[in-house]
């Protein structure tokens, strides 16, 4: 298990020693996916702001604590749901380059990550813009409580490609079932619904944990205060989700190439 | 000292239990579902071979022999699953030249993509761009997206910056060339000029002629394991002989 542990650690490291690699490829997979639109990368904050404005007319609520809520809940919940449907066919995508080259695996799980990344800072300037709006441009202290939780969202989000990636080699099945469960996950999520009233709702705020993610970045801005049990969920989490991911990484980083 | 040692090499590696394709042709119907996931191939069997700094070997045998395999095990793609393989010195491989050329990118933009996939550092990619660009013959379309590129063209831009480093021990996939006869003709020479340069030389061809003037010994192999290890002409009478027989 030891040499497990010491292989995946090696893995990451080389990793993070290539991060020119996967930054230039993580920037090129932006900016190919709008190469041939006149929107261009704008086109990430419009989609952004157009499910925030969507959202806000279907319920028709603009209380300016409602579109707050929603603003930092969807940036969140985008970030989140795109990191874990992408992760399941990351390594098939991959293919010819593991297959091709001696890059570490790591690579491509930072490509993934930083690829989210830079899709969701578009998201985040209308985010800011929302939410400067709501409060009629004051910012509170809640913000800077929110800077560490967006460093911690996007320091699990490796972790999750990780092991969802690896999985998805094991069992391709599973892109189709994340794909539906996301979908559903959007629902049970308190992104743009608020959790008071009735005895599923609190079930629902309590035991998914996409809603602690969503919490520790959200009740900051909302209300200045730290959300200290939504923080611990979050901890624990994601420090198991890395030991995990570590140990997959280790053990199946030079098998990956006869799975695929 | 540049050189090659590999003792007792053995790879295997667990055969998918895929729902269609070859794989399923050559599995044993009547396994039971658990034999089918455990099933193992045998790629390569007992490999023993050192070469030396000015050795240039060629990998010999018919398709599925595991030539290519040998090769990505030399590279550390695939880890062996016995034995150990131990290579000093710079270590570069041709295989698949057009690997992560991106359509979108301009030219200059993917030498330097490439040039970071193969470990180069910006300083290497600056020094070498200006005589890939010369060498690939594109002039101003180096600035234009590769995707207006004719097939010549991606072949030149590939081919030059492939073969734009100098390793000390090279692993090729088959002998490559690229382009029109003029620059097959320039093609030619810089594999040539690479290949000399080079301290060790792994090549897997089925052309006993460009195996006859690039390589000094040969190994011949078939289903994994090696048959023949020796001087190259040795090794191809070899060859032919086992194939008659």
């Amino acid at each position: 298990m030891f040499e497990i542990i010491r292989k995946g650690c090696a893995d990451i490291r080389a990793g993070l020693g290539k991060r020119k690699v996967w930054l230039a490829l993580a920037k090129e997979d932006v900016g190919d996916s709008h190469k041939r639109t006149r929107l261009g990368r704008v086109s990430l904050l419009l989609n952004y702001l157009l499910f925030v404005g969507t959202l806000l007319f279907v319920f028709g609520n603009n209380d300016p604590r409602y579109i707050i809520y929603l603003a930092c809940g969807l940036l969140v919940w985008n970030f989140v749901s795109e990191t874990i449907t992408l992760s399941v066919a990351l390594f098939f995508n991959e293919e010819a380059f593991i297959k091709g080259t001696v890059l570490p695996l790591s690579v491509y799980i930072m490509r993934h990550t930083m690829r989210v990344t830079i899709r969701a800072a578009y998201a985040l300037i209308g985010a800011v813009a929302i939410v400067l709006y709501a409060t009629g441009g004051t910012l509170s202290v809640g913000w800077l409580y929110a800077i560490p939780a967006m460093a911690w969202i996007v320091l699990t989000a490796p972790a999750v490609a990780t092991i969802l990636g690896l999985l998805g080699v094991l069992m391709p099945d599973m892109n189709f079932f994340v794909q539906n469960i996301m979908r559903l996950a959007f629902f049970l999520t308190p992104v743009f619904w608020y959790p008071t009233g009735g005895r599923w709702r609190d079930l629902l705020y309590a035991w998914n944990p996409f809603t602690h993610y969503v919490d520790i970045f959200r009740q900051p801005i909302m209300t200045d205060t730290i959300p200290l049990h939504s923080w611990a969920v979050c901890l624990a989490a994601t420090t198991l989700m890395w030991i995990v991911a570590v140990a997959l990484l280790g053990f199946y980083r030079k098998k990956i190439v006869f799975l695929l | 000292m540049v050189h090659v040692r590999v003792e007792n090499l053995g790879l295997q590696y667990p055969l998918q239990k895929q729902k269609a394709g070859p794989i399923r042709v050559l599995q044993n119907s009547s396994a039971s579902r658990h034999d089918r996931a455990r099933s193992r191939v045998t790629a390569l069997d007992g490999i023993s071979f050192s070469l030396a700094a000015g050795d240039r070997l060629a990998l010999i045998g018919a398709n599925g022999a595991g030539k290519t395999t040998l090769l990505k095990v030399l590279y550390g793609i695939f880890e062996p699953t016995t034995g150990r393989v131990e290579t000093r010195g710079r270590l570069d491989a041709l295989f698949n030249i057009n690997l992560g050329f991106r359509r979108e990118a301009t030219g200059r933009r993917n030498i330097e993509l490439r040039g970071l996939i193969n470990g180069w550092s910006k300083a290497e990619i600056n020094e070498r761009m200006d005589e890939i660009i010369a060498f690939s013959e594109l002039g101003d379309f180096v600035d234009m997206p590769f995707k207006f590129y004719s097939q010549g063209m991606a072949a030149r831009l590939a081919f030059a910056t492939a073969t734009s480093f100098k390793p000390e021990i090279l692993l090729m996939d088959e002998w490559i060339g690229a382009g029109d006869l003029n620059f097959q003709k320039k093609a030619k020479e810089r594999m040539t000029m690479m290949v000399e340069a080079a301290g060790i030389i792994v090549l897997a061809s089925h052309n006993p002629a460009i195996l006859r003037t690039t390589c000094s010994h040969g190994l011949v192999m078939e289903r994994g394991k090696a048959l023949y290890f020796g001087a190259l002409e040795d090794a191809l009478a070899h060859y032919e002989e086992h194939s008659r027989s």
